[in-house]
C-alpha cells in the first residue's frame, strides 16, 4: 500500500476537532505521517510515532503552512486538512489510489461540507464504501477544507497569499498544466468552518490576499 | 522562519477515543443539515432561505424564531 503524508496547520482554536482528526489519521493505514504545522506552540503534542510537529516561532498562516508541510513531507502523495473538521475513519485509504500525478488538485464538494456549531460524536463515521471524484472547472464554497493530490500537482503558493486563495492558486496552476481538478463526490465532511480564519485579527490579511491574488491572476492570465 | 522538526515522544495521552465502532458514512446528500437566516423583516429572512434552498434537493422543515433586535430568524433543515 502506498502512503500519504497528512498535513494539518493549526492554531488550536478547535482542539476537540483537531484531536479527533489526528486520531482518525493515526488509525488510517494509508497515512504514513501526520505533519502538524503548529502556529501557536504550547507544551502540548501528540504522542504517536506517525506525528511530526513543526513548531513555528510565530504564526506563518495557512497557505505558507501548506507549502512547508508539502516541502517537508516524505511521501509522494499529500492531503492537507483544516483543523476544524470531522472526516470519516478510513477516508484517506479510500482516496489514496486516486492521488495520481496526472490529476490536478482534489478538494471537497460544497454539498458535502456540513457546518456544525460544536464537535459532536454523532458525526463520527467509518467510510466502508468506495468514493467517486467529480471533475470541476472552478471551485465551490468549502473546496479547500481538505486538499489532496500527488506531489507533482502541488505548486508552491506565492508567499503573499497567506490564508484565502491558496486553493484557487493550486486549481489555476493545475489547469494551466492541463490537469483536471476534482471534488470528492457526496461525502459528508463536518466543520466549524473558519474557526480560525474568521477571527477579526485576520481581516487585514484577507484584504491583502485578495489584492495579491487579483494581481497574480491578472499577471498570469 | 524558524522551525523545529521533531517527532515527539511523550505526553499524557490527550486523545480521547470513543471505542464504539463508528457507523457507516452516509452519502452527504442523505445527511440532514441546518442553516439559519436572520433579517429585520421575516419576508426577507424567508426569501434568503428560499434563495439558499434553490439548488438543494429537499427541505425538511422550517422554523421562525424571534431574534430580538436583529429581527426574525428562519432556520431550515434540509438534505
Amino acid at each position: 500500500m502506498n502512503k500519504v503524508s497528512a498535513i494539518i496547520p493549526t492554531l488550536w482554536k478547535a482542539k476537540e476537532f483537531t484531536d479527533h482528526l489526528v486520531d482518525v489519521l493515526i488509525e488510517d493505514k494509508s497515512v504514513g505521517e501526520i505533519i502538524i504545522i503548529d502556529n501557536a506552540p504550547t507544551d502540548f503534542f501528540y504522542d504517536n510515532e506517525k506525528v511530526v510537529t513543526l513548531r513555528q516561532e510565530e504564526n506563518i498562516y495557512v497557505n505558507p503552512s501548506w507549502n512547508l508541510g508539502v516541502e517537508e513531507s516524505y511521501y509522494d502523495k499529500f492531503i492537507i486538512f483544516n483543523d476544524d473538521i470531522i472526516i470519516p475513519y478510513n477516508f484517506v485509504s479510500q482516496l489514496e489510489s486516486m492521488l495520481t500525478s496526472d490529476k490536478g488538485i482534489i478538494g471537497i464538494d460544497e454539498r458535502g461540507v456540513i457546518k456544525i456549531p460544536i464537535f459532536d460524536s454523532k458525526n463520527i463515521t467509518f467510510l466502508d464504501r468506495k468514493i467517486d471524484l467529480k471533475p470541476i472547472k472552478k471551485r465551490g464554497w468549502g473546496f479547500g477544507i481538505t486538499l489532496a493530490g500527488h506531489r507533482k500537482s502541488y505548486y508552491k503558493i506565492p508567499e503573499n497569499i497567506r490564508i484565502w486563495y491558496g486553493d484557487d492558486y493550486l486549481i489555476q496552476m493545475n489547469s494551466k498544466d492541463f490537469k483536471v481538478n476534482y471534488i470528492v463526490d457526496d461525502l459528508p465532511i463536518f466543520t466549524m468552518m473558519s474557526a480560525t480564519s474568521d477571527l477579526e485579527e485576520f481581516e487585514d490579511i484577507k484584504n491583502i490576499d485578495h489584492l495579491m491574488y487579483d494581481r497574480f491572476g491578472k499577471k498570469e492570465n | 522562519m524558524a522551525k523545529t522538526k521533531a517527532t515527539l515522544k511523550t505526553d499524557d495521552g490527550t486523545i480521547a477515543r470513543d471505542k464504539v465502532p463508528p457507523k457507516p458514512t452516509p452519502p452527504a446528500s442523505q445527511v440532514e443539515k441546518t442553516e439559519s437566516f436572520t433579517a429585520a423583516f421575516k419576508v426577507d429572512a424567508h426569501a434568503a432561505a428560499d434563495y439558499f434552498l434553490a439548488d438543494k434537493e429537499e427541505e425538511l422543515s422550517r422554523e421562525e424564531t424571534d431574534s430580538g433586535n436583529e429581527g426574525i430568524k428562519v432556520t431550515i433543515t434540509y438534505k
